[in-house]
């Protein structure tokens, strides 16, 4: 079983898996800047960072190209942070794959619907972006924050899904000359996507259908692009020196959600290397209620009160983080406590580093 | 503003609840439809995650698929995503049962629906509004995903609008979109902890779902609200306590006045600052299962609600 530490060494990748709300981002921003600490050449590219976290790090703004972090003086490793951009990052994606029909996928609507608004978009973006990223050789590690969703796994089933929807036996039922080529018995009798064609114009009126063949017809340039490098994502996500860090907090709940993504996790052949849990507040307990004076003052009572609800939150969380090293007894457990401030500046940030690395 | 902020749900037929990751989003959304369902109203509670929770928090071993299933007394839940709801959904939509029987069948098939963007998400909509038409219950509480997805479902039927302008879908999606609009029948609650970053976030959802939705964030509920009173000076005793004990004390009492500061700062940016009504939950300590923490949230929702 590794630690914290030796995965910040040993690692090409890590990527930070996690439900909203556990400080996934924050944890991700330490554990590339403990790395950096120590040599390491990192690039932390977050997905979602909080205005706040952007500026602890010492940068007005993030934004879709690699920002240097201005680690002090006599580092000797570095550090570079970028927000995702999915909309920007696909945009760039055709431009540099599509060529003269560049302009036209950029114009259609379904496009600019599907890389603006629709769910998964981010997802398959943030993976493309990796892919750029980790090949360019100019960082020992990425630390990758993935997207909040509901379902924080869609993620790993972003490049299948792309793949998928390029998937050329999909596409065929929107491009007329591929589909006259189909000649088969089987293909006459019921072919799927006459079915499927009929269907979406009976729900979503011919027009629809039209753009949707153009542009399928105009992704299908982009689609070996895609496909490759959704293969090659996988490859990358599947590597020995690639690291599943699971974040979580002891919360009872954020627990159960842990469970549920370390078992998934590891249906999908992605062992977790680590987990974190956020935000704890683990050690109060009773017996020191036993030592405070016996008296019947309301100040007292108060004080009683107060701590006997510090002790209920903490055995919850003790129960909490028990439970989780159940089940992920091959990862190392770290349990980081609350801290009261808030992470405004690099020290903090270090603090956290420090805290994980334990 | 806080204090005269009642929400009225008597005439309410869809309440859609969403919120940050990690807020409570879904025990609010249980302490909602306890509400109702002790009123004497009889409830649905739609999920949309691939790992429905609504039967645990209220204790039930139901196994909640598309279908409502009894998970309390006067409460079903159903789980709206996943192949069963596209089945469903196509059935309306196509004259014959067999043929999308055999579309789904087709593996090809299957992979154009799940992964062509904005299909589920259609697919989801759709049944919360077959739910809510169908008259078998007197309220549809919605347990969406976070904001972040949740405002893309918001948007769906104006979306759709724009891209499908005949057929049977645009008019579904043109009734539901009448549906998410009329304010008398539709509430869109809004769940955040008083902590800085979801409050901000909170501020942020708000205005752009005012920008670019015809449902307006009618109540934002601030769950968690960990007010407590904390002695300004610690307490002579605590300086004689052992080192281990006396830390904790001491951080203990950080804690709490950290608390204090923290959720009060946040409740009053959200006074100054939201445009919707705002109620509060305390921070519930003591709890022995999901059940009695849904309880508890309920009675605290209690005070701020008429059914």
């Amino acid at each position: 079983m590794a630690s914290v530490s030796e995965l910040l060494f040993s690692s090409r990748l890590v990527v930070c898996v996690g439900t909203g709300g556990v400080g996934k981002t924050t944890t991700s921003a330490a554990l590339a800047l403990r790395a950096a600490r120590h040599g390491r050449r990192v690039l932390v590219l977050t997905i979602d960072p909080a205005r706040r976290l952007a500026n602890a790090m010492g940068l007005a703004s993030l934004g879709n190209t690699p920002q240097a972090v201005d680690l002090g003086a006599g580092a000797s490793g570095s550090l570079h942070a970028m927000m995702l951009d999915a909309k920007q990052t696909f945009d760039d994606l055709i431009r540099r794959t599509a060529g003269s029909e560049a302009g036209a996928i950029l114009g259609n609507r379904i496009y600019q619907l599907m890389s603006e608004r629709l769910t998964g978009t981010q997802e398959y973006m943030a993976l493309e972006r990796l892919f750029d990223l980790y090949q360019a050789g100019t960082w020992d590690l990425v630390v990758l924050d993935t997207p909040p969703s509901t379902n924080a796994l869609d993620f790993f089933d972003a490049p299948r899904r792309t793949a998928q929807m390029f998937d050329e036996s999909v596409m065929r039922w929107f491009l007329p000359e591929v589909r006259t080529a189909d000649s088969s018995l089987w293909q006459r009798v019921f072919n799927p996507g006459a079915v499927v064609l009929k269907l979406l114009a009976v729900v979503g009126g011919d027009a629809f259908i039209a753009e949707l063949s153009q542009f399928f017809e105009a992704m299908r340039i982009v689609r070996a692009s895609f496909q490759e490098r959704g293969h090659r994502v996988q490859e990358i996500l599947r590597a020995r020196d690639t690291h599943y860090v699971l974040v979580a907090s002891p919360d009872a709940r954020r627990v159960d959600e842990a469970m549920g993504l370390h078992d998934r996790l590891r249906e999908m052949g992605k062992s977790v290397s680590a987990c974190v849990l956020n935000r704890a507040h683990t050690e109060f307990f009773t017996e020191d209620l036993a030592l405070m004076p016996e008296s019947l003052d309301p100040e007292t009572a108060l004080l009683r009160e107060l701590y006997a609800r510090v002790v209920c939150l903490a055995e919850r969380e003790r129960a909490g983080v028990a439970r989780l090293q159940q089940v992920a007894r091959h990862a190392s457990v770290v349990v980081v406590p609350a801290f009261t401030a808030p992470v405004v500046a690099l020290a903090q940030l270090d603090r956290l580093g420090e805290a994980l690395s334990q | 503003m806080l204090g005269n902020d009642v929400i009225d749900l008597r005439e309410t037929k869809l309440l859609l609840v969403t919120g940050k990751g990690g807020v409570g989003k879904s025990v609010v959304t249980a302490a909602f439809a306890l509400r109702a369902a002790q009123a004497g109203r009889r409830v649905l509670v739609c999920e949309m995650d691939e790992q429905p929770a609504m039967a645990a928090l209220f204790g039930s071993r139901a196994e909640v698929a598309f279908e409502p299933k009894r998970i309390h007394e006067r409460i079903d839940a159903c789980n709206v995503r996943g192949m069963a709801a596209m089945q469903a959904f196509l059935y309306r939509f196509v004259p014959s049962r067999r043929a999308t029987d055999l579309l789904l069948k087709n593996r090809v098939a299957r992979v154009f629906f799940e992964s062509a963007p904005g299909v589920m998400e259609s697919v989801m909509l759709d049944r919360v509004a077959t739910h809510i038409e169908s008259g078998a219950y007197d309220l549809v509480v919605v347990d969406m995903p976070a904001t972040g997805h949740a405002y893309t479902l918001l948007r769906l039927p104006a979306s759709m609008a724009a891209m499908v302008s005949v057929g049977q879908l645009a008019a579904h999606m043109k009734a539901l979109a009448t549906v998410l609009g009329d304010r008398r029948r539709s509430s869109l609650v809004l769940v955040t902890l008083p902590e800085e970053l979801p409050v901000q976030e909170t501020l942020e959802f708000e205005a752009k779902v005012r920008a670019g939705v015809d449902t307006p964030v009618s109540t934002i509920v601030i769950n968690g609200l960990r007010t407590m009173t904390v002695p300004d000076d610690e307490p002579a005793w605590v300086a004689d306590l052992a080192p281990g004990p006396r830390e904790r004390w001491r951080e203990a009492l950080a804690l709490a006045r950290h608390w204090s500061h923290e959720d009060q700062r946040g409740l009053a940016k959200l006074e100054a600052e939201a445009k919707a009504g705002l109620v509060t939950i305390p921070w519930i300590f003591r709890r022995d299962d999901d059940f009695s923490l849904v309880g508890a949230v309920t009675e605290a929702l209690a005070r701020w609600t008429v059914y």
